[in-house]
């Protein structure tokens, strides 16, 4: 890899790119996020419901099946650690934010954690200073998540968007973002984040998808049965993960 | 495969390094008396002050002028204080701040209450050992800051070495994240053969611009023999070994690792997994040969130190020769 002082065209346009691409995104979330609260009729709501269609909806799912694929969401989280080598947090919180996802739906589930992840991200400094106790802090966040939260769904009457599991996920994640923040620096920790929520979404569509959901009510144990074997077969993995390959480039190099 | 991966080093770890002697390393103090008495230099331990009583009644006037105080079970160099001279009411510290008795006695406070102290622990003792001052040979490749050693080890076998060099740029820290200098030491010389700083390969440092390529480290024999003896006294089966040249008392282990860092292979552009695989086809041929004479049995095989360490040395510096050459000879037409 180059230094990072040396500063390319390429390097720049990748990065104009990016900007843009950052842009964007957050100028859609922001407008999802303001379609979920506010029902009213503008071009705003119009446009993201003409987009991405009703952002409310749920997933509707039968609640066994919430159960019966939750080892085959450890089984992803398991592969992309020993397999992928990508960095979450905690061990199976991507698991446990995808669960949350299939309780509020495929895209309020993420939306709506992820604004509470901001909003727990921007108390965190604020509560840091207050020198409380590791419990202490935890349920601070917690409650502040919840009422921001709250504040908003009966601001625009929307409460049957924000359920307390989604919520509690979050403060967890955001207390992790934190120690991580702090252990390794801001880089690390947004990268952390990205990639758990990024897992999660994978976990997301891969357990909502229609065959997954046809086999959990034709066969119910079929899944976890399967993860379990699998599981076992990852859990034996001792080969180079996929992310090692770039960072012992060098040492490959010489041997 | 010859790069050593995070999983398998893992399943390595599990196989080799019980949990009780994980425990004990996190423990300086304690690590510190199980090394001294395997014959093993340590730091000599000036006081360790393990309750409040402790700390209310102790004569913090009588310490000397250059200390170090530290979490016995600290982590990642933190709650480390180092302190180099008296002035008025107190010492300074390395780098230039006053350290009053008053912030002294906060510290061991926050130490004893295990403030600065691994995760999961309410409660720790504080650790004041004499300041070492890096061997002059050693010190006149780095700006500041303690540059130390880090030599991996399978039972009494030493897989590979580095040794890591503060800059100016990692504060004096000799953390390789941080932005410290790593370089490759060949075993037969205590030679530096290989630079990289972050990503990118090096010949001299780029703080002092001494060069690196070639630069002979002091006592080297004695610090791999301090290395070895590492493994059998801890009980870890692969320990990464972390030491340092002080001035006066030469060679020192610094602390213990269970859970060795993998960057070393960058470092030495090679990997661990060869070498690891080399290490116990030797054992396991030296085990079915006693087998034939006496009845040894093959699980221990990976975990006792064993006669023909100096073959299996001699056969990674045979492997790694070659490397060392073409390592060299980059240098050479720069010079030209
Ligand atoms: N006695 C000492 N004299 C000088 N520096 C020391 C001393 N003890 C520790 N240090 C410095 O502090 C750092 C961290 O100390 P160490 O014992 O390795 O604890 P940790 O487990 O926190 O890494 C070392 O890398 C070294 O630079
Ligand atoms: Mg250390």
């Amino acid at each position: 890899m180059r230094s990072d002082d040396l500063r390319l065209p390429g390097d720049i346009a990748l990065l104009r790119t990016g900007y843009a691409l950052t842009a964007v995104i957050a100028a859609t979330f922001g407008a999802i996020v303001w379609t979920l609260f506010d029902r009213s009729d503008n071009v705003v709501t119009s446009t993201v419901i003409a987009l991405f269609g009703d952002p409310s909806r749920p997933w509707d799912l039968p609640g066994m099946h919430l159960l019966l694929v939750m080892p085959m969401g450890a089984c992803v989280v398991v592969f992309v650690r020993s397999v992928l080598g990508w960095k979450t947090f905690g061990l199976f919180t991507p698991m446990l934010l995808a669960l949350a996802y299939l309780q509020s739906g495929p895209i309020a589930g993420p939306v709506i954690s992820t604004t509470a992840i901001l909003i727990g991200m921007m108390a965190v400094p604020l509560l840091k200073s207050l020198n409380l106790s590791r419990v202490g802090f935890l349920g601070t966040l917690i409650a502040i998540v919840v009422s921001a939260l709250g504040a908003m769904a009966l601001e625009f009457r929307q409460p049957a968007l924000v359920s307390a599991f989604p919520v509690v996920v979050t403060a967890l994640i955001v207390e992790r973002w934190w120690n991580a923040f702090e252990a390794d620096g801001p880089k690390k920790a947004v990268r952390m984040t990205a990639t758990t929520l990024a897992v999660a979404l994978m976990i997301q569509g891969l357990v909502a998808a229609p065959p997954v959901v046809w086999l959990a009510s034709e066969r119910p144990l079929a899944l976890p049965l399967a993860s379990i074997v699998l599981m076992i077969v990852l859990g034996r993995y001792q080969g180079l993960r996929l992310s090692e390959l770039s960072r012992f480039r060098a040492a490959n190099h010489g041997a | 495969m010859t790069i050593l991966g995070m999983n398998r080093r893992n399943a390595l770890i599990a196989r080799l390094n019980p949990r009780e002697a994980i425990k004990g390393v996190n423990q300086k103090f304690e690590t510190k008396e199980r090394l001294a008495a395997s014959g093993v230099p340590v730091p000599p331990t000036l006081a360790l002050i393990a309750s409040e009583t402790e700390a209310a009644t102790f004569d913090y006037a009588r310490l000397p002028d250059a200390f170090a105080i530290k979490p016995n079970r600290g982590r990642r160099g933190e709650g480390v204080i180092l302190v180099d001279g008296r002035v008025e009411g107190g010492w300074r510290k390395l780098n230039g701040e006053v350290l009053t008795e008053r912030m002294l006695r906060a510290h061991v406070t926050r130490i004893l209450a295990g403030e600065l102290s691994l995760e999961g622990g309410n409660s720790d003792a504080a650790l004041i050992e004499p300041l070492i001052r890096t061997h002059p040979d050693f010190a006149r490749l780095v700006p500041f800051g303690l540059p130390d050693i880090r030599i991996i080890c399978l039972g009494d076998v030493p897989l590979m070495a580095m040794t890591r060099l503060p800059t100016v740029e990692s504060g004096g820290r000799a953390n390789l994240h941080q932005g410290a200098v790593g370089a490759a030491i060949d075993f037969r010389d205590g030679a530096i053969f290989r630079a990289v700083l972050g990503q990118d390969e090096v010949f001299d440092h780029p703080s002092t611009n001494a060069a690196l390529i070639g630069a002979v480290l002091p006592f080297w024999r004695e610090t791999v023999d301090a290395a070895r003896r590492c493994s059998g006294a801890l009980g870890l089966g692969y320990v990464g070994v972390d030491l340092v040249i002080d001035a006066t008392r030469g060679v020192q282990v610094l602390e213990c690792n269970a859970y060795p860092g993998l960057e070393i292979q960058n470092v030495n552009a090679a990997g661990l997994g060869a070498r690891i695989e080399l290490v116990q086809r030797q054992q396991r041929a030296k085990a079915r040969k006693t087998r034939g004479t006496r009845q040894a049995p093959d699980s221990l095989a990976g975990l006792r130190p064993f006669g023909s360490a100096g073959t299996v040395l001699r056969d990674v510096g045979r492997e790694m020769a070659g490397r060392v050459a073409g390592a060299l000879a980059i240098p050479a037409p720069l010079a030209a």
